[in-house]
Protein backbone atom coordinates (compact mmCIF):
# COMPACT_ATOMS: atom_id res chain seq x y z
CA UNK A 1 0.00 0.00 0.00
CA UNK A 2 1.38 3.19 -0.99
CA UNK A 3 1.23 6.19 1.06
CA UNK A 4 0.50 9.59 -0.19
CA UNK A 5 0.61 12.92 1.71
CA UNK A 6 -1.43 15.80 -0.23
CA UNK A 7 -0.86 20.03 0.93
CA UNK A 8 -3.57 20.67 3.06
CA UNK A 9 -5.70 22.04 0.43
CA UNK A 10 -5.46 19.18 -1.87
CA UNK A 11 -6.71 17.14 1.11
CA UNK A 12 -9.47 19.46 1.88
CA UNK A 13 -10.38 19.20 -2.46
CA UNK A 14 -10.26 16.01 -2.08
CA UNK A 15 -12.38 15.40 1.20
CA UNK A 16 -9.69 13.54 2.86
CA UNK A 17 -7.67 13.72 6.35
CA UNK A 18 -4.44 12.26 7.05
CA UNK A 19 -2.29 10.22 4.14
CA UNK A 20 -4.18 8.78 1.20
CA UNK A 21 -3.76 4.59 1.01
CA UNK A 22 -3.25 3.26 -2.73
CA UNK A 23 -2.88 0.25 -4.31
CA UNK A 24 -0.09 1.36 -7.46
CA UNK A 25 -0.33 -1.86 -10.08
CA UNK A 26 3.02 -2.38 -11.71
CA UNK A 27 6.53 -0.09 -11.16
CA UNK A 28 6.20 2.47 -8.33
CA UNK A 29 6.48 5.68 -10.12
CA UNK A 30 5.64 9.30 -10.00
CA UNK A 31 3.53 8.49 -12.66
CA UNK A 32 1.56 5.68 -11.44
CA UNK A 33 1.39 7.35 -8.39
CA UNK A 34 -0.17 10.37 -9.54
CA UNK A 35 -2.31 8.30 -12.25
CA UNK A 36 -3.71 6.13 -9.71
CA UNK A 37 -4.81 9.20 -7.22
CA UNK A 38 -6.19 11.42 -9.93
CA UNK A 39 -8.15 7.96 -10.95
CA UNK A 40 -9.24 7.55 -7.44
CA UNK A 41 -9.68 11.29 -6.71
CA UNK A 42 -10.75 12.91 -9.96
CA UNK A 43 -11.07 16.35 -8.94
CA UNK A 44 -7.18 16.20 -8.20
CA UNK A 45 -6.51 16.53 -11.87
CA UNK A 46 -5.31 19.20 -13.22
CA UNK A 47 -3.93 20.52 -9.46
CA UNK A 48 -1.01 18.47 -9.08
CA UNK A 49 0.61 18.68 -12.57
CA UNK A 50 -0.27 20.13 -15.86
CA UNK A 51 -3.94 18.15 -17.78
CA UNK A 52 -1.86 18.12 -21.35
CA UNK A 53 1.56 18.29 -20.91
CA UNK A 54 1.46 16.03 -17.26
CA UNK A 55 4.38 18.06 -16.03
CA UNK A 56 4.64 19.26 -12.09
CA UNK A 57 2.93 22.55 -11.47
CA UNK A 58 5.83 25.31 -10.28
CA UNK A 59 4.96 25.52 -6.98
CA UNK A 60 4.83 21.79 -6.53
CA UNK A 61 7.83 19.15 -5.20
CA UNK A 62 7.77 15.51 -4.49
CA UNK A 63 9.39 14.29 -1.98
CA UNK A 64 10.14 11.19 -0.14
CA UNK A 65 12.96 9.52 1.67
CA UNK A 66 14.49 13.16 2.85
CA UNK A 67 14.87 13.67 -1.13
CA UNK A 68 13.67 15.97 -3.43
CA UNK A 69 12.68 14.09 -6.15
CA UNK A 70 10.89 16.46 -7.79
CA UNK A 71 13.47 16.66 -10.79
CA UNK A 72 13.83 12.70 -11.16
CA UNK A 73 12.10 11.06 -14.40
CA UNK A 74 8.40 10.13 -14.00
CA UNK A 75 8.75 6.66 -14.71
CA UNK A 76 11.80 6.41 -12.42
CA UNK A 77 11.23 3.97 -10.28
CA UNK A 78 10.60 5.13 -6.21
CA UNK A 79 12.75 3.95 -3.28
CA UNK A 80 11.82 0.86 -2.34
CA UNK A 81 10.43 1.81 1.05
CA UNK A 82 8.29 4.21 -0.83
CA UNK A 83 6.98 1.13 -2.68
CA UNK A 84 6.72 -0.80 0.70
CA UNK A 85 4.77 1.89 1.79
CA UNK A 86 7.36 2.36 4.49
CA UNK A 87 7.97 6.25 3.91
CA UNK A 88 5.00 7.89 2.59
CA UNK A 89 5.24 10.04 -0.87
CA UNK A 90 4.76 13.63 -0.19
CA UNK A 91 3.36 16.02 -2.41
CA UNK A 92 4.53 19.84 -1.14
CA UNK A 93 3.41 23.19 -2.01
CA UNK A 94 6.38 25.54 -2.13
CA UNK A 95 6.23 28.36 0.79
CA UNK A 96 5.72 31.94 -1.10
CA UNK A 97 5.43 35.13 0.56
CA UNK A 98 4.21 38.32 -0.32
CA UNK A 99 0.99 39.01 -2.62
CA UNK A 100 -1.51 36.75 -3.11
CA UNK A 101 -1.17 36.03 -6.49
CA UNK A 102 1.55 33.36 -6.81
CA UNK A 103 2.69 34.72 -9.69
CA UNK A 104 3.59 37.89 -8.00
CA UNK A 105 5.03 35.95 -4.83
CA UNK A 106 8.77 36.42 -4.35
CA UNK A 107 9.14 32.29 -4.00
CA UNK A 108 11.52 31.06 -1.85
CA UNK A 109 13.58 27.74 -2.92
CA UNK A 110 12.58 24.57 -0.90
CA UNK A 111 15.72 23.51 1.39
CA UNK A 112 17.41 20.37 0.34
CA UNK A 113 17.98 19.13 3.04
CA UNK A 114 15.10 19.45 5.89
CA UNK A 115 13.03 17.62 8.83
CA UNK A 116 9.98 17.18 6.38
CA UNK A 117 7.31 16.58 8.74
CA UNK A 118 8.30 19.75 10.50
CA UNK A 119 8.65 21.61 6.61
CA UNK A 120 5.24 20.35 6.20
CA UNK A 121 3.63 21.55 9.21
CA UNK A 122 5.12 24.92 8.03
CA UNK A 123 3.84 24.59 4.23
CA UNK A 124 0.74 24.02 5.36
CA UNK A 125 -0.02 26.67 7.78
CA UNK A 126 1.82 29.66 5.44
CA UNK B 1 -41.51 37.35 0.56
CA UNK B 2 -38.13 38.30 -1.66
CA UNK B 3 -35.00 37.22 -0.70
CA UNK B 4 -31.41 38.96 -1.73
CA UNK B 5 -28.35 36.56 -1.76
CA UNK B 6 -25.14 38.52 -2.19
CA UNK B 7 -22.20 36.32 -3.63
CA UNK B 8 -18.87 37.30 -2.51
CA UNK B 9 -15.92 36.36 -4.41
CA UNK B 10 -12.59 36.98 -2.22
CA UNK B 11 -8.55 36.38 -1.77
CA UNK B 12 -9.19 33.95 0.87
CA UNK B 13 -12.53 32.18 -0.27
CA UNK B 14 -16.20 32.77 -0.78
CA UNK B 15 -18.98 33.98 1.15
CA UNK B 16 -22.95 33.81 0.92
CA UNK B 17 -24.68 37.21 2.54
CA UNK B 18 -28.50 36.59 2.90
CA UNK B 19 -31.45 38.60 3.37
CA UNK B 20 -34.77 39.50 3.71
CA UNK B 21 -36.65 42.07 1.19
CA UNK B 22 -35.86 44.75 3.90
CA UNK B 23 -32.26 44.14 3.29
CA UNK B 24 -31.21 45.33 7.11
CA UNK B 25 -30.23 41.97 8.76
CA UNK B 26 -27.46 39.48 7.34
CA UNK B 27 -26.47 36.11 7.79
CA UNK B 28 -23.77 35.38 6.13
CA UNK B 29 -21.87 31.82 5.58
CA UNK B 30 -18.34 30.81 4.58
CA UNK B 31 -15.72 30.66 3.92
CA UNK B 32 -16.58 28.36 1.17
CA UNK B 33 -12.69 27.09 0.07
CA UNK B 34 -11.10 28.86 2.40
CA UNK B 35 -7.51 29.76 1.57
CA UNK B 36 -7.92 29.68 -2.28
CA UNK B 37 -8.60 33.14 -4.62
CA UNK B 38 -12.32 32.78 -5.69
CA UNK B 39 -12.35 35.24 -8.73
CA UNK B 40 -16.07 35.18 -9.44
CA UNK B 41 -19.10 32.95 -8.47
CA UNK B 42 -22.54 33.61 -9.98
CA UNK B 43 -25.73 32.06 -10.22
CA UNK B 44 -28.03 30.86 -13.20
CA UNK B 45 -30.52 33.42 -14.29
CA UNK B 46 -33.10 30.04 -14.52
CA UNK B 47 -32.40 28.44 -11.53
CA UNK B 48 -30.88 30.29 -9.21
CA UNK B 49 -30.06 27.73 -6.73
CA UNK B 50 -27.39 26.76 -9.32
CA UNK B 51 -24.15 28.46 -8.84
CA UNK B 52 -20.91 28.42 -10.45
CA UNK B 53 -17.75 29.01 -8.99
CA UNK B 54 -14.25 29.83 -9.95
CA UNK B 55 -11.80 28.85 -7.76
CA UNK B 56 -7.71 28.90 -8.23
CA UNK B 57 -4.14 29.27 -6.47
CA UNK B 58 -1.08 29.82 -7.71
CA UNK B 59 0.10 26.63 -6.53
CA UNK B 60 -3.28 24.12 -7.49
CA UNK B 61 -4.17 25.96 -10.39
CA UNK B 62 -7.96 26.25 -11.79
CA UNK B 63 -10.79 24.70 -9.81
CA UNK B 64 -14.55 25.17 -11.26
CA UNK B 65 -17.08 24.48 -7.93
CA UNK B 66 -20.96 24.03 -8.43
CA UNK B 67 -23.32 24.65 -6.12
CA UNK B 68 -27.22 23.06 -6.83
CA UNK B 69 -28.78 24.32 -3.57
CA UNK B 70 -27.80 28.15 -3.43
CA UNK B 71 -24.59 27.76 -2.46
CA UNK B 72 -24.75 25.25 1.29
CA UNK B 73 -22.90 22.33 -0.85
CA UNK B 74 -20.59 22.62 -3.74
CA UNK B 75 -18.71 19.94 -5.99
CA UNK B 76 -15.97 20.02 -8.61
CA UNK B 77 -16.75 20.20 -11.61
CA UNK B 78 -14.21 20.56 -14.68
CA UNK B 79 -11.44 22.46 -14.56
CA UNK B 80 -9.41 21.69 -18.25
CA UNK B 81 -9.14 24.83 -20.04
CA UNK B 82 -7.49 23.59 -22.75
CA UNK B 83 -6.90 26.51 -26.10
CA UNK B 84 -7.98 25.12 -29.06
CA UNK B 85 -5.74 23.67 -31.75
CA UNK B 86 -1.69 26.02 -31.60
CA UNK B 87 -2.01 28.63 -29.25
CA UNK B 88 0.22 30.98 -30.70
CA UNK B 89 1.58 34.04 -29.02
CA UNK B 90 0.32 37.37 -27.95
CA UNK B 91 2.26 40.58 -26.71
CA UNK B 92 4.24 39.99 -23.77
CA UNK B 93 4.32 43.54 -21.22
CA UNK B 94 8.09 44.21 -23.42
CA UNK B 95 6.33 43.71 -26.41
CA UNK B 96 7.87 40.77 -27.57
CA UNK B 97 6.11 37.41 -28.32
CA UNK B 98 4.56 35.33 -25.25
CA UNK B 99 3.39 32.07 -25.50
CA UNK B 100 -0.11 31.97 -24.83
CA UNK B 101 -0.85 30.03 -21.18
CA UNK B 102 -3.82 29.31 -19.48
CA UNK B 103 -3.54 31.15 -15.82
CA UNK B 104 -6.96 31.02 -14.01
CA UNK B 105 -10.75 31.89 -14.63
CA UNK B 106 -11.70 35.32 -14.16
CA UNK B 107 -15.03 35.68 -14.90
CA UNK B 108 -18.38 33.38 -15.12
CA UNK B 109 -21.40 33.91 -16.78
CA UNK B 110 -24.37 31.41 -16.69
CA UNK B 111 -26.73 31.16 -20.22
CA UNK B 112 -29.70 33.24 -19.93
CA UNK B 113 -31.41 30.17 -20.68
CA UNK B 114 -30.08 27.04 -20.00
CA UNK B 115 -28.38 26.38 -16.63
CA UNK B 116 -25.97 23.54 -17.69
CA UNK B 117 -24.97 26.16 -20.45
CA UNK B 118 -22.48 28.53 -18.67
CA UNK B 119 -19.63 30.81 -20.24
CA UNK B 120 -15.20 31.22 -18.53
CA UNK B 121 -13.52 34.16 -19.14
CA UNK B 122 -9.92 33.19 -18.91
CA UNK B 123 -6.44 34.16 -18.55
CA UNK B 124 -4.27 34.67 -21.06
CA UNK B 125 -7.64 35.72 -22.60
CA UNK B 126 -9.89 33.39 -24.02
CA UNK B 127 -13.82 32.71 -24.25
CA UNK B 128 -14.82 29.03 -22.78
CA UNK B 129 -17.84 27.61 -22.54
CA UNK B 130 -19.49 24.30 -21.13
CA UNK B 131 -22.51 22.86 -21.70
CA UNK B 132 -23.25 19.97 -19.81
CA UNK B 133 -23.08 22.09 -16.18
CA UNK B 134 -19.14 22.72 -16.54
CA UNK B 135 -17.98 19.15 -16.43
CA UNK B 136 -16.50 20.10 -19.78
CA UNK B 137 -14.74 23.19 -21.36
CA UNK B 138 -14.55 24.29 -24.85
CA UNK B 139 -12.94 27.46 -26.20
CA UNK B 140 -14.52 29.53 -28.86
CA UNK B 141 -11.64 30.42 -30.54
CA UNK B 142 -12.97 32.28 -33.05
CA UNK B 143 -12.46 35.31 -30.61
CA UNK B 144 -8.79 34.40 -30.60
CA UNK B 145 -8.89 33.73 -34.51
CA UNK B 146 -9.81 36.83 -35.44
CA UNK B 147 -6.93 38.20 -36.50
CA UNK B 148 -5.75 40.71 -34.15
CA UNK B 149 -4.74 38.25 -30.93
CA UNK B 150 -1.39 38.15 -31.50
CA UNK B 151 -1.22 42.18 -30.88
CA UNK B 152 -2.73 41.80 -27.46
CA UNK B 153 -0.86 42.63 -24.34
CA UNK B 154 -1.95 42.02 -20.96
CA UNK B 155 -2.85 45.01 -18.89
CA UNK B 156 -1.04 45.00 -15.35
CA UNK B 157 -3.48 42.26 -13.38
CA UNK B 158 -2.50 40.02 -16.63
CA UNK B 159 -4.54 39.71 -20.18
CA UNK B 160 -7.76 38.83 -18.79
CA UNK B 161 -10.93 38.27 -20.28
CA UNK B 162 -12.83 39.61 -17.49
CA UNK B 163 -16.52 40.57 -18.75
CA UNK B 164 -19.11 38.46 -20.30
CA UNK B 165 -22.59 40.25 -21.60
CA UNK B 166 -25.12 37.89 -23.42
CA UNK B 167 -28.12 39.95 -24.92
CA UNK B 168 -31.23 38.88 -24.08
CA UNK B 169 -33.18 39.82 -27.15
CA UNK B 170 -30.26 37.76 -29.05
CA UNK B 171 -28.71 34.65 -28.29
CA UNK B 172 -26.27 34.55 -31.15
CA UNK B 173 -24.91 38.21 -29.89
CA UNK B 174 -22.32 38.28 -26.84
CA UNK B 175 -20.29 41.04 -25.69
CA UNK B 176 -16.97 40.48 -24.27
CA UNK B 177 -13.91 42.63 -22.75
CA UNK B 178 -10.41 42.11 -22.30
CA UNK B 179 -7.66 43.89 -20.31
CA UNK B 180 -5.95 45.52 -22.45
CA UNK B 181 -7.18 44.57 -25.72
CA UNK B 182 -10.90 45.84 -25.76
CA UNK B 183 -14.42 44.94 -26.36
CA UNK B 184 -15.68 42.56 -29.40
CA UNK B 185 -18.93 41.44 -30.13
CA UNK B 186 -19.91 38.16 -31.89
CA UNK B 187 -23.36 38.51 -33.68
CA UNK B 188 -23.14 34.71 -34.94
CA UNK B 189 -22.81 32.90 -31.76
CA UNK B 190 -19.26 33.20 -31.35
CA UNK B 191 -17.81 31.98 -34.93
CA UNK B 192 -16.98 35.06 -36.00
CA UNK B 193 -16.01 38.58 -33.74
CA UNK B 194 -15.32 42.00 -34.28
CA UNK B 195 -13.57 44.81 -32.31
CA UNK B 196 -15.86 47.57 -30.77
CA UNK B 197 -13.72 50.40 -29.87
CA UNK B 198 -14.43 52.71 -32.55
CA UNK B 199 -14.38 56.13 -30.18
CA UNK B 200 -12.24 54.80 -26.88
CA UNK B 201 -9.14 56.90 -26.88
CA UNK B 202 -6.44 55.81 -24.72
CA UNK B 203 -3.09 58.08 -24.28
CA UNK B 204 -1.07 55.03 -23.26
CA UNK B 205 -0.71 52.88 -26.35
CA UNK B 206 1.24 53.88 -29.60
CA UNK B 207 -2.46 54.53 -31.60
CA UNK B 208 -4.45 56.23 -29.28
CA UNK B 209 -7.50 55.34 -31.53
CA UNK B 210 -6.29 51.99 -32.47
CA UNK B 211 -8.78 49.59 -33.05
CA UNK B 212 -7.16 46.98 -30.35
CA UNK B 213 -5.02 47.55 -27.51
CA UNK B 214 -7.50 49.47 -25.29
CA UNK B 215 -7.30 48.84 -21.61
CA UNK B 216 -11.51 48.16 -21.10
CA UNK B 217 -11.99 47.81 -17.40
CA UNK B 218 -15.69 46.98 -17.37
CA UNK B 219 -18.48 47.16 -19.39
CA UNK B 220 -22.29 47.35 -18.28
CA UNK B 221 -25.81 47.00 -20.21
CA UNK B 222 -29.70 46.79 -18.87
CA UNK B 223 -31.43 43.80 -19.92
CA UNK B 224 -34.44 46.22 -21.25
CA UNK B 225 -31.89 47.99 -23.58
CA UNK B 226 -29.12 45.88 -25.07
CA UNK B 227 -28.06 47.91 -28.02
CA UNK B 228 -26.70 50.77 -24.98
CA UNK B 229 -23.53 50.03 -23.30
CA UNK B 230 -21.44 51.42 -20.86
CA UNK B 231 -18.01 51.17 -19.94
CA UNK B 232 -15.31 51.83 -17.44
CA UNK B 233 -12.46 52.33 -19.77
CA UNK B 234 -8.59 52.50 -17.22
CA UNK B 235 -9.38 56.28 -17.70
CA UNK B 236 -12.46 57.68 -19.14
CA UNK B 237 -16.46 56.63 -18.84
CA UNK B 238 -17.54 55.87 -22.42
CA UNK B 239 -21.67 54.87 -23.38
CA UNK B 240 -22.69 53.08 -26.79
CA UNK B 241 -25.80 53.29 -27.97
CA UNK B 242 -25.56 50.94 -30.95
CA UNK B 243 -24.18 47.99 -29.69
CA UNK B 244 -20.61 49.19 -29.36
CA UNK B 245 -20.30 50.22 -32.82
CA UNK B 246 -19.22 53.60 -31.46
CA UNK B 247 -18.55 55.09 -27.97
CA UNK B 248 -19.11 58.44 -26.62
CA UNK B 249 -17.47 59.69 -23.70
CA UNK B 250 -19.99 60.82 -20.54
CA UNK B 251 -17.03 61.30 -17.39
CA UNK B 252 -19.02 64.73 -17.55
CA UNK B 253 -18.26 66.42 -14.33
CA UNK B 254 -16.41 62.95 -12.36
CA UNK B 255 -13.93 64.21 -10.06
CA UNK B 256 -11.79 61.44 -11.76
CA UNK B 257 -12.58 59.06 -14.65
CA UNK B 258 -10.10 56.41 -13.71
CA UNK B 259 -12.15 53.17 -11.48
CA UNK B 260 -13.33 49.90 -12.40
CA UNK B 261 -16.51 48.68 -11.64
CA UNK B 262 -19.44 50.23 -13.26
CA UNK B 263 -23.30 49.48 -13.23
CA UNK B 264 -26.47 50.01 -14.05
CA UNK B 265 -29.91 50.22 -11.76
CA UNK B 266 -32.30 47.39 -12.22
CA UNK B 267 -35.63 49.29 -13.17
CA UNK B 268 -33.81 52.49 -14.91
CA UNK B 269 -32.22 52.30 -17.64
CA UNK B 270 -30.37 55.84 -17.87
CA UNK B 271 -29.11 55.26 -14.43
CA UNK B 272 -25.38 54.46 -13.80
CA UNK B 273 -22.73 54.11 -11.19
CA UNK B 274 -19.13 54.05 -10.93
CA UNK B 275 -16.87 54.25 -8.48
CA UNK B 276 -14.12 56.93 -9.17
CA UNK B 277 -10.44 56.12 -8.27
CA UNK B 278 -7.78 58.53 -7.87
CA UNK B 279 -5.80 57.32 -10.80
CA UNK B 280 -3.82 54.42 -12.31
CA UNK B 281 -0.95 54.96 -10.22
CA UNK B 282 -3.20 55.15 -6.52
CA UNK B 283 -5.55 52.66 -6.72
CA UNK B 284 -7.81 54.75 -4.11
CA UNK B 285 -10.76 57.36 -3.53
CA UNK B 286 -9.80 60.60 -4.26
CA UNK B 287 -8.82 62.26 -0.93
CA UNK B 288 -9.36 59.40 1.31
CA UNK B 289 -13.54 59.78 0.91
CA UNK B 290 -15.16 56.18 -0.57
CA UNK B 291 -17.85 57.89 -3.06
CA UNK B 292 -20.18 56.35 -5.76
CA UNK B 293 -21.22 58.34 -7.97
CA UNK B 294 -24.64 58.21 -9.72
CA UNK B 295 -25.64 59.72 -13.02
CA UNK B 296 -29.45 59.37 -13.55
CA UNK B 297 -29.09 60.80 -17.09
CA UNK B 298 -27.04 58.05 -18.77
CA UNK B 299 -23.38 59.80 -17.67
CA UNK B 300 -22.13 63.24 -18.10
CA UNK B 301 -23.79 64.36 -14.97
CA UNK B 302 -22.46 62.96 -11.79
CA UNK B 303 -23.61 63.20 -8.14
CA UNK B 304 -21.41 61.55 -5.45
CA UNK B 305 -23.15 59.19 -3.00
CA UNK B 306 -21.48 58.99 0.42
CA UNK B 307 -24.15 58.59 3.23
CA UNK B 308 -23.14 55.90 5.39
CA UNK B 309 -19.70 55.36 3.06
CA UNK B 310 -16.81 56.70 5.35
CA UNK B 311 -15.36 60.01 4.41
CA UNK B 312 -12.22 60.09 5.99
CA UNK B 313 -8.88 57.94 5.83
CA UNK B 314 -10.33 55.36 3.19
CA UNK B 315 -7.82 54.14 0.75
CA UNK B 316 -9.20 50.48 -0.44
CA UNK B 317 -9.77 50.10 -4.20
CA UNK B 318 -13.15 48.51 -5.55
CA UNK B 319 -12.46 45.91 -8.34
CA UNK B 320 -14.56 45.75 -12.09
CA UNK B 321 -16.47 42.81 -10.81
CA UNK B 322 -16.89 44.13 -7.42
CA UNK B 323 -20.23 45.68 -7.83
CA UNK B 324 -23.62 44.92 -8.60
CA UNK B 325 -27.74 45.56 -8.16
CA UNK B 326 -30.52 43.66 -6.87
CA UNK B 327 -34.18 43.89 -8.99
CA UNK B 328 -36.08 44.32 -5.92
CA UNK B 329 -38.72 47.60 -6.64
CA UNK B 330 -36.51 49.50 -4.47
CA UNK B 331 -33.17 48.54 -6.47
CA UNK B 332 -30.24 47.70 -3.97
CA UNK B 333 -26.82 48.23 -4.89
CA UNK B 334 -23.65 46.33 -3.45
CA UNK B 335 -20.11 46.52 -3.62
CA UNK B 336 -17.06 45.57 -2.42
CA UNK B 337 -13.47 46.65 -1.59
CA UNK B 338 -10.35 45.26 -1.27
CA UNK B 339 -10.51 45.97 2.34
CA UNK B 340 -13.31 43.58 2.62
CA UNK B 341 -15.87 45.65 3.36
CA UNK B 342 -19.50 45.07 1.36
CA UNK B 343 -21.27 47.78 1.51
CA UNK B 344 -25.45 47.85 0.33
CA UNK B 345 -27.86 50.27 -0.35
CA UNK B 346 -31.02 49.16 -0.08
CA UNK B 347 -32.39 52.71 -1.82
CA UNK B 348 -30.38 53.51 -5.31
CA UNK B 349 -27.39 54.13 -3.54
CA UNK B 350 -29.14 57.42 -1.42
CA UNK B 351 -27.81 55.84 1.58
CA UNK B 352 -25.44 52.34 2.51
CA UNK B 353 -24.40 50.38 5.43
CA UNK B 354 -22.05 47.93 5.76
CA UNK B 355 -23.16 44.51 5.09
CA UNK B 356 -19.39 42.96 6.39
CA UNK B 357 -16.44 45.02 7.40
CA UNK B 358 -13.40 42.62 7.80
CA UNK B 359 -13.63 39.75 4.90
CA UNK B 360 -10.36 39.43 2.82
CA UNK B 361 -10.10 41.72 -0.12
CA UNK B 362 -13.14 41.57 -2.05
CA UNK B 363 -12.39 40.08 -6.10
CA UNK B 364 -16.35 40.16 -6.92
CA UNK B 365 -19.79 40.86 -5.88
CA UNK B 366 -22.99 39.11 -7.50
CA UNK B 367 -26.72 39.45 -6.10
CA UNK B 368 -29.01 37.29 -6.93
CA UNK B 369 -33.26 38.14 -6.27
CA UNK B 370 -34.99 35.34 -5.18
CA UNK B 371 -39.05 34.56 -4.67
Amino acid sequence: MIRVELPYHLRTLAQVSGEVFLEVEGTVTQRSILDTLEARYPMLQGTIRDHSTLERRPFLRFFACEEDLSHEPPDAPLPDSVASGTEPFLIIGAIAGGSQSADERTTHPLPTAYDYEGFVKKAVTS
Amino acid sequence: MNKVRVLVGTKKGAFILTSDGKREKWDISGPHFSGWEIYHLKGSPTDPNRLYASQSTGWFGQIIQRSNDGGKTWEPAGNKFAYDGVPGTHQWYDGTPHPWEFKRVWHIEPSLTDPDTVYAGAEDAALFRSTDGAQSWQEMSGLRGHGSGPHWQPGAGGMCLHTIILDPSDPRRIFIAISAAGAFRTDDGGATWQPINRGLYSKGIPNPEAEVGHCVHHIAMHSSRPGVLFMQKHWDVMRSDDAGDSWQEVSGNLPTDFGFAIDVHAHEPETIYVVPIKSDSEHFPLDGKLRVYRSRSGGNEWEPLSNGLPQENCYVNVLRDAMAVDRLDDCGIYFGTTGGQVYASSNAGDTWMPIVRDLPSVLSVEVQTLQ
